[in-house]
């Protein structure tokens, strides 16, 4: 009676099939990158992988996969995609749902929806165009001489920079974020907005008052979102920055250019051609992964714990 | 001045005002001193903008700063002698307009030292101060200007909004002109039904009896195949994922609720945001692990090259569809989850009311209404399957072997990657520079693919204000 029973619920049995494989996936995936990186772990150890060495492509022999460098040069590219792509993103977000003029606030939203089409290695390849507007220019002493110039020429910022790859990967991020700072702001209740504007107040002070701190987590979580996109791309920093470089003697040098994890790995695991790759290298690629994905948990603990601060000071 | 509307946002104005013992204001000298300071200021965040990109701009920021130090010392006097009320924000801009000014007089034309890798152009911290100066001084010039209220205080806050939209709409204008300018002209009918084929092979004849090998060579170059490789991504990627993402959406909804649903539900988000390196090196583990077994053939992908032997590849279209999967199914899951949350709830009771079994109902009711959600899903998650590079990047195969489920998978975007990233340039010599004209076809196949599903979007919420 009871199979029978169970047989009428047929499409609950195969969509429970279907429906579990992405976690099925998920697991795999990690599961792989873990396994994976045994070799790397036990070839290399800790002290081979958190080292600030790195000649992982150009050697002949086995290399040295120092990984230093390129967890900072994640850090370094989080910082400038993301300060240039938060307060673009926040603005676009309050012009849409807040400060509109007619007809061009609702078209914001779709504006974002096509421009989230581009695909990134678009990006990467229209990169050229704002190093010859913007950085050759600026960054190069582009007026003085060649023979005049107080820095080796081969070592300026022409086309590859950590600063070039963050404004073209923020421009890869805000059609992406502009929309998740938009909706953190609608979810603002209509009756704490209302309240405040009908006691006489603007609307910017209902922004910077009343939507701004209701919205704040929201728009916490939605950053920690972006920082993830900013982290996890590949196209465009292993396009414009390259696939490894040493450790930037100013650290906060942006004008250098150092590879993030994600192009290091890229790197490791064939960057430059198939023919290039190794068991070893590979291993390391997926021990690159791996650090990845802590990191990105790390960040994303650090975000869950701020957002319930500000909405425990919220709630008080 | 309307001293009812003033608020908390204009509160130094209230308390100036509020002692009524002044003298009475001329209102024509007041606006003469405001809209000069207005234009000077406007001048002012206009030049930053100019010299944010040129470099002969030089001779202007100085005496722009002084003349706006000066005309917002005029201002503060007037409010201060006339009005009586004190702006110390006006003093402070007017002080560090002074300061920028200074300090673009000493810097030298180019900067360096302290190791840094460059040689700052002193125009770049000319704009930022300038915008950074002239901006806020616009914002509360034009606060005053429209006469201090609440509605001037919002008025007066749209620059700041405005300025950062437009200059990354700028940047996003040029990306897309140059992109048209560069690609355009170049793309001809040729091009786009030639495959690409550049090989050496040995062509057997017989003569007198005895075989003889002549060395031959195909040269052919065009983006056929790159075109049709996206298509076929795009194909492949939407079979597999439709029918995950659509049991996905339904099981989360209708079936369970309790952990199993949180845990899809996570890692559903998971996968969305999960980093498309390690989606590459999934795929590279797929096809070195099945190499060797009997799977080789499928996830590894073969060819055959002139000569007639049988090759293995680096992997084929089937395994691409697959790891880019991963990303949509997540795409149309929260796509079918939207469409049947949307479903009238009359609907759903009336068909239970009338005796329908939960499978009539989901296959009757719920799946037409939320249809079209599952179409708009499908739609970006094809747009996203056209544009993605790093999950295909470790795997891919230059394309020369034609294009079917189980050859090396190649696409439009692996091309512009091979003729811009490749370090030695040698596929760019021999392609062309056509890395821009498929750049252009790509995105007009990712952008009219979203453009479709943003008036699928529109047409939704339509019919859900009707319902």
């Amino acid at each position: 009676m009871q199979i029978k029973k169970k047989l009428k619920e047929w499409p609950s049995i195969i969509f429970l099939v279907f429906a579990i494989l992405p976690v099925i996936f998920l697991i795999l995936i990690v599961l792989n990158l873990v396994l994976n990186s045994r070799t790397a772990i036990s070839t290399l150890g800790f002290s081979g992988l958190f080292s600030t060495q790195i000649s992982g492509i150009y050697s002949s022999g086995q290399g040295l996969y120092g990984l230093i460098p390129a967890i900072w040069g994640t850090f370094l590219i989080i910082f400038v995609s993301m300060g240039i792509a938060i307060p673009v993103s926040l603005a676009m977000a309050i012009f849409s749902s807040e400060f509109t003029l007619g007809f061009l606030g609702k078209g914001m939203r779709a504006m974002l929806g096509i421009l989230s089409g581009i695909p990134s290695i678009v990006y990467a390849l229209m990169s050229i165009v704002f190093a010859q507007l913007f950085i050759i220019p600026k960054f190069t002493g582009a007026g003085i001489p060649p023979n005049q110039l107080p820095i080796p020429s081969q070592r300026l910022p022409y086309n590859t920079s950590t600063l070039l790859a963050g404004i073209m990967l923020s421009m890869l991020i805000i059609p992406f974020l502009a929309p998740l700072f938009d909706d953190a702001l609608r979810d603002v209740p209509h009756s704490l907005k209302e309240a405040s504007l009908a006691l006489g107040s603007g609307r910017w002070y209902t922004l910077k008052k009343v939507s701004f701190p209701h919205a704040l987590s929201g728009l916490i979580s939605a950053s920690s979102l972006g920082i993830l996109k900013a982290m996890g791309d590949v196209v465009i920093v292993g396009l414009v920055i390259g696939f490894e470089s040493p450790l930037p003697n100013p650290l906060f040098d942006i004008l250098k250019s150092t590879a993030p994890l994600t192009s290091t790995g890229a790197g490791f695991s064939g960057g430059f051609g198939q023919s290039l790759r190794s068991p070893l290298r590979d291993s390391a690629a997926n021990f690159t992964g791996l650090l990845l994905l802590i990191l990105a948990f790390i960040i994303l603990a650090l975000v869950y714990i701020l957002q319930r601060r500000f909405k425990k000071r919220y709630s008080q | 001045m309307n001293i009812k509307n003033a608020t908390k946002s204009s509160s130094n104005y209230v308390n100036s005002t509020m002692n009524n013992d002044v003298r009475k204001p001329s209102r024509v000298l007041e606006k003469v001193i405001l809209i000069i300071t207005l234009f000077i200021s406007g001048l002012a965040v206009l030049l930053g903008i100019f010299s944010l990109s040129l470099n002969n701009l030089e001779i202007f920021p100085v005496p722009v700063f002084g003349i706006l130090a000066i005309c917002l010392l005029i201002l503060f006097l007037y409010m201060r002698h006339v009005k009586g009320k004190k702006d110390w924000k006006v003093v402070v801009f007017c002080g560090l307009s002074l300061i920028a000014l200074i300090l673009l007089r000493i810097l030298p034309e180019y900067l360096y030292g302290l190791n840094i890798n460059g040689i700052i152009h002193r125009s770049l911290i000319s704009g930022l101060l300038l915008i950074s100066i002239a901006l806020p001084s616009f914002c509360f010039t034009l606060f005053y200007f429209l006469g201090a209220s609440p509605k001037a205080s919002d008025l007066s806050h749209y620059p700041v909004i405005i300025l950062p939209i437009l200059l990354m709409l700028i940047l996003y204008g040029i990306i897309i002109v140059r992109v048209f300018q560069n690609g355009a002209p170049n793309i001809n009918w040729h091009m786009l039904i030639t495959p690409y084929r550049w090989q050496d092979f040995q062509q057997e004849t017989w003569q007198n009896n005895w075989p003889q090998w002549i060395n031959q060579s195909i040269h052919q170059t065009g983006i056929r195949n790159y075109i049709l490789g996206t298509l076929l991504l795009m194909l492949l990627t939407s079979i597999i994922s439709l029918p995950i993402g659509i049991a996905v959406g339904i099981y989360i909804t209708e079936y369970s609720r309790g952990l199993l649903a949180n845990i899809i539900k996570v890692s559903c988000s998971v996968l969305k945001s999960m980093s498309v390196f390690i989606l590459g090196l999934t795929a590279v583990s797929l096809v070195t692990y099945s190499s060797g077994t009997f799977l080789s053939k499928i996830f590894d992908g073969y060819f055959l090259d002139a000569n007639g032997n049988w090759h293995l590849a680096n992997g084929s279209f089937i395994t691409a569809a697959l790891i880019i999967s991963l990303l949509v199914i997540p795409i149309i899951a929260r796509a079918t989850e939207e469409g049947i949350r949307s479903v009238p709830l009359n609907l759903k009771e009336g068909s239970t009311a009338l005796g329908a079994s939960r499978q009539h109902t989901l296959f009757h009711i719920l799946l037409p209404w939320s249809y079209p959600n599952i179409v708009t899903g499908l739609i970006l998650g094809c747009a996203e399957a056209a544009g993605s590079l790093a999950t295909i990047w470790f795997i891919s195969g230059s394309g020369e072997f034609g294009v079917s489920p189980l050859s090396p998978v190649t696409s439009l975007t692996y091309f512009i990657y091979l003729c811009r990233g490749d370090y030695n340039l040698s596929f760019r010599k021999v392609e062309g520079a056509w890395e821009y004209s498929s750049a252009l076809i790509l995105i007009v196949i990712t952008v009219g693919l979203s453009i479709t599903a943003l008036v699928l979007k529109r047409k939704l919420s339509q019919r859900q204000r009707e319902a």
